[in-house]
């Protein structure tokens, strides 16, 4: 049976090694680790928030926060430090954590799971609101991840939405967003006051999710520069398509029109690379 | 992209005005380089497809809507635009086949430029040819790459 039954050769009962220590915690102290501890939620800004110095993502604890805990519309997770700053496609944002903020708000937005992909809208809408209020900078989007600003399309904030579906509806939505602060001209002293306006701006964001995804879209080719511009597109897995960029639909799918009006739409997760032309 | 054929068009001009015309999504156009015998395959492999008999015969006549005929072109480039695929459709260089051919027909080969370290091109497609009436027109293109 056992080899812990006292039998020679074998490991006696009295002697049983227990489980190995639990690794220290990579993270310095006031870090939630691996253990379940809570997080400490407090109030900022009329929201519940969590604030960690060092995280994998920000937008990986509002995820666990908002499956895990049920966490309400509107609460956000703010990181100092994110060890895989992903964005679109797996981008890593590129920007130092130091000159950075990285937050993420769980969305609750009423969206049929057709238009789940407005919710990347929505983000942007959100990031761009706060970029332009706190920083007095004249922005644009672009297409479907960044928030730039010139004609040189510098990044000045990258957004994504991670999006959970329930049963014909969008369940909840954890948009990221990451903003470059010295590019911004904020620097780290002004960080808090960009939080603010993101809080502002999911308000105001919200209302017009509440209008319907077709509102969400026009307001964001209102703003996306790419709209007019001719584009060659390399899709996922394979193929590529060209055209004008003729508006962006409620689905969140590029509309690309063909010299002689065929239209093509290009969905957020077929999109690999895009290139004016 | 090309201006509307024209009978001194050559053969190895239209190839490349059909494949831009692919690559652009100009599904008007690329309708207007095929030739009859092109057309024909085409609506023949629609019909194999499952496409509605009479649609077809609306398509060939050119009685069909505007919707339908907009979804059935939009259909066909996508499926010429696989057939190009994992080539770099802005480096194609068009060759005119040199060997015989049968009277008012002709052969284009499409290359496709390898990386520069091992220089030299690779067959893309070719791109059979009819003169019709003094224009050159498209009635099969071949993949000879896959992406």
């Amino acid at each position: 049976m056992s080899d812990l039954t006292g039998d020679e050769g074998s490991v006696p009962l009295s002697g049983v090694p227990g489980p190995p220590p639990p690794p220290a915690s990579p993270f310095p102290a006031g870090v939630p680790a691996s253990s379940g501890m809570a997080p400490e939620t407090v109030e900022r800004f009329g929201r519940q928030m969590r604030h960690f110095p060092v995280a994998v993502s920000s937008e990986a604890m509002a995820l666990a926060w908002a499956n895990r805990e049920d966490g309400p519309p509107g609460a956000i997770v703010m990181v100092d430090h994110e060890i895989g700053p992903r964005g679109y496609h797996g981008t890593i944002w590129p920007t130092p954590p130091a000159d950075s903020l990285a937050c993420s708000v769980i969305m609750r937005p009423a969206l049929a799971v057709e238009e789940a992909d407005a919710s990347w809208l929505a983000v942007g809408l959100v990031a761009i609101g706060a970029a332009e209020a706190a920083s007095g900078h004249s922005l644009s989007l672009w297409w479907p991840a960044d928030v730039i600003e010139g004609p040189e399309r510098d990044v000045m904030a990258s957004v994504k939405a991670e999006i959970q579906l329930g049963p014909g509806k969008v369940k909840s939505v954890v948009a990221t967003m990451r903003f470059d602060l010295v590019k911004l001209g904020l620097g780290r002293e002004r960080r808090d006051e960009l939080l603010e306006q993101v809080v502002l701006a999911v308000d105001q964001v919200s209302e017009l999710v509440g209008d319907g995804a077709a509102a969400v879209a026009a307001a964001y080719e209102a703003r996306c520069s790419a709209v007019g511009q001719r584009f060659k597109v390399k899709l996922r897995p394979k193929g590529e398509t060209r055209g004008t960029v003729r508006s962006i639909d409620r689905s969140a799918r590029l509309e690309i029109a063909s010299p002689t009006g065929m239209i093509e739409r290009v969905g957020i997760d077929q999109m690999s690379e895009m290139t004016v032309v | 992209m090309s201006n509307d054929a024209e009978p001194t068009m050559a053969p190895d001009q239209t190839a490349r005005a059909f494949v831009d015309a692919v690559v652009w999504g100009e599904h008007n156009r690329v309708w207007e380089l095929l030739g009859l015998e092109g057309r024909t395959t085409v609506l023949k492999v629609a019909s194999k497809r499952g496409m509605d008999e009479i649609l077809v015969a609306r398509l060939r006549d050119g009685t069909a809507s505007g919707p339908e005929r907009e979804e059935f072109l939009a259909d066909l480039v996508n499926g010429l635009r696989a057939d190009l695929a994992g080539n770099d459709l802005d480096a194609l260089e068009y060759e005119l086949d040199t060997a015989p051919a049968e009277p008012g027909r002709s052969r284009v080969v499409i290359q496709a430029p390898l990386h520069p370290i091992l220089g030299g091109y690779l067959p893309a497609a070719s791109v059979e040819l009819s003169n019709d009436d003094g224009q050159w027109k498209v009635e099969r293109l071949v993949p000879l790459t896959s992406g």
